[in-house]
């Protein structure tokens, strides 16, 4: 089950939430967010709620995607070289699922949350104000992700 | 249901505030007149007599203070005691019921006799108690103070008086009762852990309790708040038509409005591009684009997934001999299907092919392409954006201008501002009632919604722990179909009253477009914010006859000086109305009422049909003696009553007195 930060409907997006067509944007938001940094934070059951076990409406189309770019970022984290055949073969194995939803293993879905929570710290921090309107938070958000990704290189 | 037939068949007063004096108001064959005129110039004691005829029929002077008992005490005197008694008629059998006032130690006893006997208190037959108790007795013991309530929405005699009289609370009853009924269910089942149970029922009370909090204080800021908003936009109509005046400000506002609200509808439509596009991971940056195709590429590389599966290595393990012909014996076989675990799966295979598909169709050989494309929209939202904050600062700026050209608005701007502000201050206060936020403490959480979830849950344990879920769920059906025939009773009957009373008003008063608009608390009237008095009166009047006429009651109508601030015209109509308005109508006049309302009264009502009474305080001598002469007179210690119809139609005391 993918879940999400409690505050972050309530807490940060509180005056957006309501412009997001579904709850799993923000938890998109947070995601992308702690994978361009490398972040990755593991909350305690209670900092989190259950959100859904499959990539919702129009992230149906995208889901493999997702997971094909967590798949990246993880074999990556875990320093695992894509010459190793066998590395990578071990860890794909314990990554994806072929009945879950998610395409991922309970494992996976468990590291692709912690990123998500990791993201969700990193907004919280970056971000002098809670975002007001969607018109101005969104180019804010991707100068964000440009700035994360020239800190890392 | 047996009829409730309730008549006044007289009082009398001894050693109070108002004259000595004893009402009959039956005639010689012991039957109420149908309407009784008492006229009480001022100063006789008209309200004492309708304050103790109240006492009389609810008993509530036992509950009076020491200070509320003296005040009925008679004027100058050391009288110790003093007693009123009311005389009445429930269905055929008699009822008296008799207040005995101490003076000295200020209290007020009861004693009620009925065909059985004298009992000491307040104790009518059991089916009066409905009518006769201080919330009710209002209704019928009437003053113009409780028609304003009617249309007050400060107050909810109307819906009051409806629930009382068709016995409406009678559903909320039964649904205090379900819920006692499932209470007890859980109090008496034992527990697995007497500790577990205690704590979750105080867990469900707490929620209770906080929910209900919560849910006055949002009920209190929302009314304030919708109350805010209406002002608003009344101020702002006010202040757009005060604009619109002038054909070229009107333009010119008109044109930068519309400039506005299209640059706000493009921003808005512009941002939900950028969010669709930017579900895609390589539309939000260049490098997610590359590492995802890095990642096929390299699955590619390592032939990930493989072309043959787990399934074939360990379907070639049974076979007894190799593809490339050589006999298998254990030994191999052992070692095939170990090492065919460093295959995937063919669900595995298949799944890792179709990400590598996706990877292809959706990013292609232009992995740069998408955030190129992505950066553009995001100019042009923050163009668009940009565009529409000028368009406002625009549309600002002509309306300062127009203040400032007309400094009459410049106040109902700033006005408007000023509510703005505190409207927006009580949205905020008000979100936090929705807020979703369920990471904090019970007392610490203010989202009305997640305690409620909470409760739920609770609610849940507690039937869970005492095995009693299914007569929860019982509970919860049944108090819903309550609260729904609860509604339903009420709606219709208001329906049916409004209609009805209506109909009243029609007769009552042609010319005027006063009409009920709906019954809610109060009575709402079409069309128009308040009433005038005698609009107000004429109301409440319809109002209340078509009660009294409808349910299974028959209750008399006491009313103090009934046509007294009406205007003439109406008061023509209200005189006609009274022989319907109820079975018995006793009314409290002075003698400036008679005009354009007696004559119609007894044109309305049937020959014999109306008792004349008139009560003064002794001490005018032509009074006196001209009430000798009618020979039906009773004279008291300081009181004289008269019963004729010519000494009522002349009657005039043109003394002040001081009025009681």
């Amino acid at each position: 089950m993918f879940r999400i930060a409690r505050d972050a409907k309530g807490g940060f997006f509180r005056h957006i939430a309501d412009k997001f067509p579904l709850d799993f944007d923000i938890y998109y938001m947070c995601l992308m967010a702690g994978l361009m940094a490398q972040k990755k934070e593991t909350p305690s059951t209670s900092e989190t709620s259950d959100l859904v076990d499959y990539f919702p409406a129009a992230y149906s189309t995208r889901g493999k995607i997702i997971v094909a770019l967590f798949l990246a970022r993880e074999l990556t984290e875990l320093g695992i070289q894509m010459h190793d055949r066998r590395a990578v073969h071990k860890a794909v194995n314990q990554l994806v699922s072929t009945t879950s939803l998610t395409f991922l293993s309970d494992q996976g879905v468990r590291e692709m949350n912690k990123y998500a929570h990791g993201g969700y710290l990193l907004l919280t921090e970056r971000f002098e104000d809670k975002p007001r309107n969607l018109e101005t938070f969104l180019p804010m958000y991707k100068h964000l992700l440009d700035d994360l990704q020239q800190e890392l290189q | 249901m047996a009829t409730t037939h309730l008549r006044l068949l007289g009082w009398s007063a001894t050693g109070l505030r108002c004259p000595d004096h004893e009402i009959q108001l039956t005639d010689n064959r012991d039957r109420p007149h149908p309407i009784s005129l008492i006229q009480m110039p001022n100063g006789t004691g008209k309200t004492t007599t309708l304050n103790l005829l109240r006492a009389a029929l609810s008993g509530d002077a036992v509950t009076w203070e020491p200070s509320q008992v003296f005040r009925f005490r008679k004027k100058g005197s050391e009288a110790k005691v003093g007693t009123f008694r009311l005389q009445a008629a429930h269905n055929n059998s008699r009822l008296t019921i008799q207040m005995n006032f101490d003076f000295k130690e200020g209290k007020v006893q009861y004693a009620t006799t009925l065909p059985s006997g004298q009992r000491r208190g307040f104790t009518p037959p059991t089916p009066l108690l409905r009518y006769l108790r201080p919330g009710f007795v209002n209704f019928f013991v009437f003053d113009g103070e409780l028609a304003e309530h009617l249309l007050s929405s400060q107050h909810d005699s109307a819906s009051s008086v409806i629930e009382d009289l068709f016995q409406l609370k009678h559903f909320a009853h039964i649904e205090s009762r379900v819920n006692e009924y499932w209470n007890n269910k859980t109090a008496g089942k034992s527990a697995t852990e007497e500790k577990g149970l205690s704590r979750r029922r105080n867990r469900v009370e707490l929620l209770r309790g906080r929910i209900r909090k919560l849910e006055g204080e949002r009920d209190k800021l929302k009314k304030v708040y919708d109350g805010l908003v209406k002002q608003i936009e009344s101020k702002d109509r006010a202040f757009q038509a005060a604009i619109e005046a002038q054909d070229r400000e009107r333009e010119h506002l008109s044109s930068a409005e519309n400039a506005a609200k299209e640059a706000e509808h493009r921003v808005d439509s512009l941002a939900r591009d950028v969010l669709a596009t930017m579900r895609a991971p390589y539309a939000l940056s260049k490098t997610f684009a590359e590492e995802i195709l890095t990642l096929k590429q390299s699955f590619d590389r390592v032939k990930l997934p493989e072309s043959a599966a787990r399934e074939f290595f360990e379907e070639l393990a049974e076979e007894k001999e190799c593809i490339c012909g050589e006999p298998l014996d254990d030994l191999r076989r052992q070692a095939i299907r170990s090492r065919a675990r460093q295959y995937l799966g063919s669900d595995e295979v298949s799944l890792l092919n179709s990400i590598k598909r996706d990877i292809t169709d959706q990013i292609g050989s232009t992995p740069h392409a998408h955030e190129l494309n992505f950066s553009k929209d995001i100019s042009n939202l923050i163009e668009a954006t940009r565009t529409a904050d000028e368009a406002k600062t625009l549309l600002d700026s002509i309306k300062d201008d127009i203040v400032t050209n007309r400094p009459e608005l410049r106040t109902v701007r700033e006005e408007i501002s000023a509510m703005e502000k505190r409207a927006s201050d009580l949205r905020n206060e008000l979100s936090k009632y929705e807020s979703p936020d369920d990471s904090a403490g019970d007392e610490l959480t203010y989202g009305i919604a997640v305690l409620q979830q909470r409760l739920d849950n609770a609610e849940n344990m507690l039937a869970e722990i005492t095995k009693t879920l299914e007569l929860r769920n019982k509970r919860d059906i049944l108090v819903r179909i309550l609260q729904k025939a609860h509604e339903f009773a009420r709606q219709h009957l208001c329906e049916d009253l409004r209609t009805e009373a209506n109909k009243r008003m029609d007769s009552l008063m042609p010319y005027n477009r006063i009409r009920i608009d709906s019954i809610n608390r109060s009575l709402e009237l079409s069309g128009q914010e308040g009433a005038s008095v005698g609009e107000t009166l004429s109301v409440a009047y319809a109002f209340l006859s078509t009660l009294f006429n409808r349910a299974d009651h028959v209750l008399p109508f006491i009313v103090d000086s009934p046509a007294n601030p009406i205007d003439l015209a109406v008061r023509r109509r209200v005189a006609e109305l009274i022989p319907q308005l109820a079975d018995q109508f006793i009314a409290f006049t002075i003698s400036s009422e008679r005009a354009a309302f007696l004559e119609y009264l007894e044109r309305a009502a049937s020959s014999g049909r109306i008792q004349y009474l008139t009560l003064f305080r002794k001490g005018d001598k032509s009074l006196e003696d001209a009430a000798r002469r009618t020979k039906q007179f009773t004279i008291s210690s300081d009181g004289v009553l008269v019963q004729s119809k010519d000494f009522f139609q002349g009657f005039h005391l043109d003394t002040e007195r001081e009025v009681d």
